[in-house]
């Protein structure tokens, strides 16, 4: 091997390294969201437990729920913050959140109630999504396709809104959970 | 064959840790001091001599402050650092493209 195959060769080696550190970096900075994910896997969870058992008392669960999830939301991510800043603009999410409370509070004075429900899914996954590309983690937008064609299939299969709320609320709640639970797990 | 790439390489952006330090600062917009010796692996001591020659060539700004009563030292890269780390990579990239065109 020549001095210069040598030195090619050591520069591969460091180029690939660098790629490591930059995926590890990506994932410290993704896992540190863990805590947020947690959080609303529980209030989408809790939801359907406010529906079940009283139907009336869903909208002043997210009432209350949904503006102090989203200030606790603000408040973890400014924690995060204090590792590495991610850098970006703050307004943004704020208009991402108050597009998604405005769809999906919306979606119930506009539409009619079972096809309110699957709006306020699409509204939902769309926001997430959004929020999603904000952050650089464009490999969550397929997880976030696939729940809005999920969300569409199960509207197809269930007549009555009640119940395809919960189906909706409880899917979305247990891969929330599931994703900040996999992401505490993961993280160093 | 020339070799502009080879002499291209900068030796205070060369050294690995430095180089590692940039990378992971040229992923976020500043980084507490201990985030970055975990992602590096360091210690306080090794980190903060890489950190006083890249802060000395000007390819990083450290401020140092307080999280409530905490002291918190944030590290960010200058727009040089940055610049630095992009030719650094475009050089290391064009090396190894000569030396395989050659082969």
């Amino acid at each position: 091997m020549t001095d210069r195959e040598e030195k090619a060769s050591e520069a591969e080696a460091l180029l690939a390294e660098l790629d490591r550190i930059r995926v590890s970096t990506r994932h410290s900075m993704l896992t540190a969201n863990w805590a947020m994910l947690l959080m609303w896997g529980a209030i989408f969870l809790g939801s359907v437990v406010a529906f079940v058992s009283a139907n009336e008392t869903l909208s002043f669960y997210w009432i209350v729920a949904a503006p102090l999830g989203a200030i606790a939301s603000f408040a973890l991510g400014a924690k995060a913050d204090q590792g590495a800043s991610s850098g970006h603009p703050m307004w943004p999410y704020v208009v991402v959140v108050v597009f998604m409370f405005t769809g999906t509070f919306g979606s119930f004075f506009v539409f009619e109630e079972r096809l309110a429900v699957l709006v306020w899914w699409l509204v939902l996954v769309a926001g997430f999504g959004v929020i999603a590309t904000l952050d650089g983690q464009r490999q969550l937008l397929a997880t976030l396709a696939l729940l809005a064609g999920w969300g569409v299939a199960v509207y197809a299969l269930i007549d009555e809104p009640g119940p395809l709320y919960s189906a909706l609320a409880g899917t979305f709640g247990g891969v929330l959970l599931g994703a900040g639970a996999g992401l505490r797990m993961v993280r160093r | 064959m020339s070799d502009a790439a080879f002499d291209r390489l900068d030796d205070l952006v060369h050294q690995r840790t430095r180089l590692g330090i940039l990378t992971v600062l040229a992923e976020v917009r500043s980084a507490a001091f201990s985030f970055l010796r975990d992602e590096l692996g360091l210690t306080d001591g090794n980190l903060s001599r890489h950190l006083a020659v890249l802060e000395e060539a000007g390819l990083v700004e450290i401020t140092k402050g307080y999280k409530g009563k905490k002291p918190l030292t944030t590290v960010r890269a200058t727009t040089e650092g940055a610049r630095a780390l992009g030719a650094h990579l475009s050089a290391l990239q064009e090396m190894i493209n000569r030396v395989q065109g050659e082969a």
